[in-house]
């Protein structure tokens, strides 16, 4: 590690002394260039992250005066994998450079691939905001190059944050619409009733029963057999309890459900809120009354 | 001059990496603490239905909370401390083993929030769960359903494992049409290179052709450059006799 460091830093000089001298033969950012890479190389076998990712800068911006937009953003990707380990918000902005330059040279699957590295460092980092934000955009990028699975993944995990958001219209149209893309596909019409059951648990969030009434109703005609189904049943008797403000009936589904199909932390937190919400109205009944 | 100043940094070091050492040992300790009261947690969380609905969530949630503000303060001066010993060790100078250990310290640190931040989401979960299922009727619901609805159950119980199934088939779908994406997009780079290897193929000839010009115009300026080096050594020897 020691040698690989002193070499590195050796490759380093080098590579400066090229810079700041007058190039008589040839190109001195091709030469300087390799000796960046070779010393960032020299850096990673180090574990001496934060010098890689600052060499891998160096390197991008070497191949941006030769006018190389792929290898710059290629580097400017290293250079994110070296500070990952080290610093979140400066890997963050590297791939934002190099997504910049993915859509300058038109590669518009590499740049929704690494917007969505993005998404989920932010998910790593527990935020939530920034993370719905670039998988948003990966999931427009994704639809642009007609990458739908991808899409549909990102747009799966862009509802799932919206909810936890409180942004209930948003996520209920990204599942409807993942819910409608299924059923044209023979494969995936199985899973129709988990987003129709997600949409439901984000109308009922909204607290408004006549709308998850009229959005069971749209639900059977997009589906016939959902009318069928346990997630079926549990909406509409969830809505019935909303209905008649009956906490108890309500704690009696969830619980009946729950011992079926263990719920997930998801589904959990949302039906929470319903929950106090539902004790709320129920208090303020009993003082009125 | 230097020495004390040497001496004195070196004395930092060791204090700051000692006093690092030890708010590790308390993290490990303390995380194993954190991570068998959120085991302790949801058997109570169970058990309140049954025992006791009143005292043993409130017990539990607040030694949790003050165990978790704890873990997050030790977090939080670790982090201070590694600061200090990484510009100790920037103004100490270059020095290998110094290096090594800073990045180990770091490594630590990192091992420990992920950690800490993986046992609070599922203690966090858990207490959703809990939350979300408890009822002051939970006793009555229990004997009514175990007593009289057992063939329903099961074969709802049975229905779910269905779904399960599914919902794991669904899984592995997307996995195989994901793969199939980045076999064809690999197709498609494997075309163009082939197209590109064509078109090279192409160019030889005027790359070839290229070459050929280079070669001649070098050889040209080698024969200039000789005849200037010899008209000027002739126009030396010349001025020398005359002379």
């Amino acid at each position: 590690m020691a040698d690989q460091l002193s070499k590195g830093e050796e490759f380093e000089k080098k590579a400066e002394k090229k810079l700041s001298g007058w190039g008589l033969f040839g190109s001195k950012y091709e030469d300087a260039a390799d000796l960046f890479d070779k010393a960032a190389n020299c850096f990673k076998l180090a574990k001496s992250w934060d010098k890689a990712g600052a060499t891998y800068l160096k390197l991008a911006s070497c191949h941006l005066k030769l006018e190389s937009k792929h290898e710059a953003a290629q580097a400017h990707v290293d250079a994110a994998h070296s500070y990952k380990k080290t610093n979140i918000n400066e890997s963050v902005s590297c791939l934002d450079q190099a997504v910049n330059l993915f859509c300058d040279i038109g590669r518009l699957s590499m740049a929704a691939r690494y917007l969505k590295e993005i998404a989920e460092l932010y998910e790593g980092e527990q935020n939530i905001e920034q993370a719905l934000v670039y998988y948003e955009k990966s999931a427009d990028f994704f639809q642009n190059e007609e990458v739908t699975t991808s899409a549909n993944q990102c747009k799966q995990k862009v509802a799932q944050f919206a909810a936890q958001l409180e942004q209930y219209q948003k996520s209920i149209e990204i599942y409807e619409e993942i819910a409608r893309q299924s059923l044209n596909n023979n494969l995936l019409k199985y899973g129709v009733k988990g987003h129709l059951l997600n949409a439901g648990i984000c109308q009922l969030c909204k607290g408004d029963v006549i709308a998850v009434t009229n959005a069971l109703e749209r639900y059977q005609e997009l589906d016939p057999t959902f009318s069928g189904t346990r997630e079926y049943r549990f909406l509409a008797d969830i809505a019935a309890a909303i209905d008649e403000e009956d906490v108890a009936k309500f704690t009696d589904v969830v619980k009946e459900f729950d011992s079926m199909t263990p719920l997930d932390s998801w589904k959990t937190t949302l039906l929470l809120r319903v929950k106090e919400k539902l004790k709320a109205k129920e208090l303020e009944e009993d003082d009125l009354t | 001059m230097r020495d004390p100043n040497l001496e004195l940094q070196e004395s930092g070091w060791e204090e700051l990496r000692k006093e690092a050492r030890k708010i590790e040992g308390d993290l490990d300790v303390k995380l194993s603490s954190y991570a068998k009261l959120g085991a302790r947690f949801t058997q109570g969380g169970s058990g309140s239905g049954y025992v006791d609905s009143g005292s043993p969530p409130i017990g539990s949630s607040r030694s949790w909370k003050s165990m978790e503000m704890e873990i997050q303060s030790l977090l939080e001066k670790l982090l201070d401390i590694n600061d200090s010993m990484s510009r100790c060790a920037a103004s100490a100078g270059p020095a290998t083993s110094v290096t090594q250990k800073l990045a180990r310290h770091r490594d630590i640190l990192h091992e420990f929030t992920q950690e800490f931040r993986r046992i609070k989401g599922n203690i966090n979960s858990m207490r959703e769960h809990a939350e979300l299922l408890s009822s002051v009727r939970d006793d009555i619901t229990d004997f009514k359903t175990s007593g009289s609805m057992s063939p329903r159950m099961q074969l709802l119980r049975e229905r779910a494992a269905i779904h399960g199934s599914i919902s794991h088939i669904d899984d592995v779908i997307s996995q195989a049409q994901a793969t199939r994406a980045v076999l064809g997009s690999q197709r498609t780079l494997f075309t163009d290179v082939q197209g590109k290897v064509k078109v090279l193929g192409d160019k030889f000839p005027m790359i070839r052709s290229l070459l050929g010009s280079i070669r001649r115009r070098r050889s040209r300026d080698t024969l200039i450059l000789s005849a200037v080096i010899a008209a000027c050594t002739l126009f030396l020897i010349i001025y020398w006799l005359s002379k």
